[in-house]
């Protein structure tokens, strides 16, 4: 079966004209979260990267990034220490640090094929000076485990209504977590 | 009372003057999240009036031109004052 790959605009108004030539039919929807090293702190953009400035440097778009202090990744469960290398520029594809998303697709069949759109939201990095209890197993480099006041990089998901997209009500959309036919995976 | 239409279109207009055109209407900015798709980064910002809502993707980075993508589903008329800014600044 013929599948094709849209952009936003694109999925939108074949939708919009389906619906003015009133077709009526169903949207398929998929959120799943991923944490799959993606996303590292070298390929972001300035504008994202600035986010994480208190505790992360790097002279400009995908160098390497170092830790500009002590930290701990709330989400991971792991700490950092001051200049260890989160993201080399030569291994652009295997951050250390990495950010958590979602992968949302949608999709839709008419007359046997198939139109899809997906695109990934960010967890946004969250900073904060906490107190907290540090233990062997977050570094090999830490000795003991102890409690203490450490920068506390958190990420929080994205609010649901940023997962979906402009669409009537009148569109059924319908959620899936996994299709049996390989084009639709 | 008319039925909400969908619309989405790509312009060349800096995000200035869409979230300009958006404000003046009575829109209210509700999130802003980053996105990835086709290969880049987006800024996304989800404007809400009432029950019509509107998305603008802003490409992130150093590049140009600009040209966001403007979702929009609510009422022709507000459709129509939209199209019309982004028109008037072309």
């Amino acid at each position: 079966m013929p599948s094709f790959e849209c952009n936003e605009t694109q999925f939108i108004e074949n939708i919009s004209r389906l619906l003015e030539s009133e077709n009526r039919f169903i949207v398929n929807r998929r959120v799943q979260i991923y944490d799959d090293r993606r996303y590292g702190p070298a390929s972001l953009p300035d504008e994202v990267f600035i986010q994480f400035s208190s505790i992360l440097t790097r002279k400009g778009p995908r160098s390497s990034v170092y830790a500009k202090t002590h930290f701990l990744d709330d989400f991971h469960q792991k700490v950092y220490f001051l200049q260890d290398l989160l993201h080399s520029s030569s291994k652009m594809k295997y951050p250390i640090l990495h950010m958590p998303y979602y992968k949302v697709e949608y999709s839709f069949k008419i007359w046997g094929n198939l139109y899809h759109f997906s695109f990934d939201v960010l967890f946004k990095p969250k900073i904060s000076i906490e107190q907290k209890k540090i233990v062997k197993k977050m570094n090999p480099k830490i000795e003991e485990n102890s409690t203490m006041l450490i920068h506390v990089l958190q990420f929080e998901p994205p609010p649901e209504r940023t997962l979906a997209i402009n669409l009537p009500k009148k569109v059924l959309v319908l959620d899936f977590k996994k299709a049996n036919n390989p084009l639709e995976n | 009372m008319s039925e909400k239409k969908l619309k989405s279109i790509s312009v060349f207009v800096p995000e200035e003057i869409v979230y300009d055109s958006l404000e003046k209407i009575g829109f209210v900015v509700q999130e802003t999240v980053t996105t990835s798709s086709d290969g880049k980064f987006w800024k996304k910002t989800l404007y809400i009036k009432g029950d019509e809502t509107i998305s603008v993707s802003e490409e992130l980075g150093d590049y140009w031109p600009k040209d966001p993508i403007v979702s929009i589903y609510g009422l022709p008329n507000t459709i129509q004052q939209i199209l019309g800014d982004l028109d008037a600044f072309l």
